[in-house]
């Protein structure tokens, strides 16, 4: 598997995935699962044409009802959320959203939610039985979810679990798959690494840490399910050292996110080894941002003598593994 | 695409109750969309450049003036609020109508608001609003002492409020939903706002009070629906994430399907309200 830069002429900022499981991207932005629903509600927020590839909410077997209320707060420097991977299940959420899919001007992939492999095969196997309908371009795994092998902690925390759940989807399917972790995972290198070896064919680092705050009047959690998940600029340092060290190990193609609010935020995610870049919920108050980062890009690109935004990927990690 | 933001200048940073922020906006664009019920999403830069949107509540609108009243909802860390901090001329980028107005039927002459500081935001220009239409008005409000009430001077004279504390400090001591029993038959409608616990409060104290059928005072039954809007709404107070109705930040389950606030409320029909609930893929 490599990862191929098509010419600059025809588009520099395109992101190409060769192999057995080939993937191409018209532009290096992704959407983060969760902020923009299903897809065809995301119109709404964002113009899709100028995103590469739309990340899903998480979809599971059957329905999830979600996490009560209060499901999010501001904490300083961002946000903190539990809604607890809501959704109509997979049979409801293709009939809604197959056709919007199916007719988007990008890139799709479905977040995959499930708690126990058993769960995981049938949902692939769903989706795959009624794939005309799907038209997935990729499956994500969402590894921040809670596994029911770990007791209720994430895929994540053990590298043995999320090796068997990649070695599971990888099984059921052709489709490329992205593996999404946050910055909490264990190694992100050495993770890396055994995701390649399990069959996954990139690696997301754009998942959200864990978090945790007492209300106002410290009797009780400030969200309903108690943990909640982190986002905004309090993690942008940490998922930058997590992309950072599960770049430099090489297994796979990065997708670096979290906290990026501005086309330089975004920048840094390149330098850091990020190839494509996951945009999370400062896509909620800046519809223009996929359009801004990779008009960055390409000007970055251009002062630094390159002309294409492949260029940019990794320029801080040469400095610092040749220190 | 959604709305886009509009440029609102701010005029002046006031206060609703003690330590209840509140930002006046010229902001002409928006106004003549906003009911009782709404929120406007205020596009806001904090620490560090990241700009989120921040749901305020509409608490005043002056036609004439083309200005708008907002509140900022506290912090639920009790941190630092970089949009009070702001000063007059300073420019916000703002988003709306979010949210549905909270309904208040023709035939509906008597309306009964129970609230407490947190809700009252909510409900201050509901208030007003029934009032110019001269309606009836009851508002029972509570605190847990008398300092943290609103200022009875931020509506208007004909509204009849009825205070409540939880230290006796003044008026009723107790909760607002206490004194439900004696208006609930009065109420043509009931709006409720605020914490968890007063809707909660409201709720069992509506059910308690009588069936969902009444006589009238000329002796025919009547539903407890006002026309075509529920008798008792409770409108629920939360952050709202992208005001899409995508991000799922701010729906909850009920019995009628997930309600999202940012779409189908704030304010909610009573009946259909239940805990959210979780079940494993």
């Amino acid at each position: 598997m490599t990862v191929e830069r098509t010419s600059p002429s025809s588009a520099e900022a395109r992101f190409s995935l060769t192999g057995k499981r080939p993937l191409q991207l018209e532009r290096p932005i992704v959407t983060a699962s969760g902020v923009l629903g299903f897809g065809a509600e995301a119109a709404e927020l964002v113009d899709l044409r100028d995103v590469g590839l739309f990340v899903t909410r998480g979809v599971s077997l059957v329905t999830r009802g979600g996490a009560g209320l209060p499901r999010m707060v501001e904490v300083p420097g961002g946000m903190m959320h539990a809604i607890g991977r809501e959704n109509p299940g997979v049979d409801e959420v293709i009939d809604r959203h197959g056709a919007a899919w199916r007719a988007a001007p990008c890139a799709i992939a479905i977040s995959l939610v499930a708690a126990d492999l058993g769960s995981l095969g049938k949902l692939i196997a769903r989706l795959e039985s009624r794939a005309d309908l799907v038209g997935a371009d990729a499956y994500e795994l969402d590894l921040t979810f809670l596994s029911d092998a770990l007791g209720g902690r994430r895929w994540e925390s053990s590298l043995e679990e999320s090796t068997r759940f990649i070695d599971a989807a990888r099984d059921s399917t052709e489709l490329p798959l992205i593996v999404k972790v946050s910055p909490d995972v264990v190694t992100p290198a050495q993770f890396a690494g055994a995701a390649a070896d399990a069959g996954a064919d990139l690696l997301s680092v754009s998942g959200s840490p864990v978090g945790f705050l007492p209300n106002r009047t410290r009797a009780a959690s400030a969200l309903a399910e108690g943990e909640g998940e982190l986002s905004g600029p309090l993690i942008r340092p940490r998922a930058l050292a997590a992309v950072a060290n599960a770049a430099a190990s090489g297994a796979l193609p990065i997708i670096g996110g979290g906290g990026i609010g501005s086309p330089a935020d975004a920048l840094d995610y390149f330098a850091a080894g990020a190839h494509l870049i996951s945009l999370g919920s400062a896509l909620w108050a800046d519809s223009d941002l996929p359009r801004a980062v990779i008009e960055s890009a390409r000007r970055a690109a251009a002062s630094r003598g390159g002309s294409r935004v492949a260029d940019l990927v990794g320029t801080a990690l040469r400095r610092t593994t040749t220190r | 695409m959604g709305a886009p933001p509009v440029t609102a200048q701010l005029l002046a940073v006031g206060e609703l109750s003690p330590g209840r922020t509140t930002l006046l906006l010229r902001v002409p664009e928006l106004i003549a969309a906003l009911r009782p019920g709404h929120a406007l999403h205020l596009v806001h830069a904090e620490a560090g450049g990241y700009r989120l949107r921040r749901v305020a509540p509409v608490t005043k609108i002056d036609l004439l003036a083309g200005s708008v009243e907002v509140a900022l909802l506290p912090r639920a860390d009790g941190g630092r609020d970089s949009l009070a901090e702001l000063t007059a001329g300073a420019q916000i980028a703002v988003v709306g109508p979010i949210g549905q107005p909270i309904e208040i039927d023709s035939a509906s002459q008597q309306i009964l608001i129970v609230s407490d500081g947190e809700g009252f935001a909510w409900v201050r220009l509901l208030a007003a609003s029934l009032i110019s239409a001269s309606r009836s008005v009851v508002l029972l409000v509570e605190a847990r002492t008398a300092v943290e009430l609103p200022a009875a001077s931020l509506l208007p004279e004909q509204v009849e409020i009825v205070v409540a504390t939880e230290d006796g400090s003044l008026g009723h001591q107790g909760s607002a939903a206490d004194l439900m029993s004696t208006y609930a038959d009065w109420a043509d409608q009931v709006i409720a706002s605020g914490e968890r616990g007063l809707l909660n409060a409201v709720t069992s104290a509506a059910r308690a009070t009588s069936a969902i059928d009444r006589t009238t005072a000329k002796g025919k039954r009547r539903s407890r629906q006002a026309g075509g809007a529920p008798w008792l709404q409770l409108l629920i107070s939360h952050e709202i994430g992208c005001g899409s109705g995508v991000c799922g930040g701010c729906t909850f389950s009920s019995a009628n399907g997930s309600v999202r606030l940012c779409r189908e409320g704030p304010a909610v029909s009573a009946p259909g309200l239940s805990a959210g609930t979780r079940r494993d893929s």
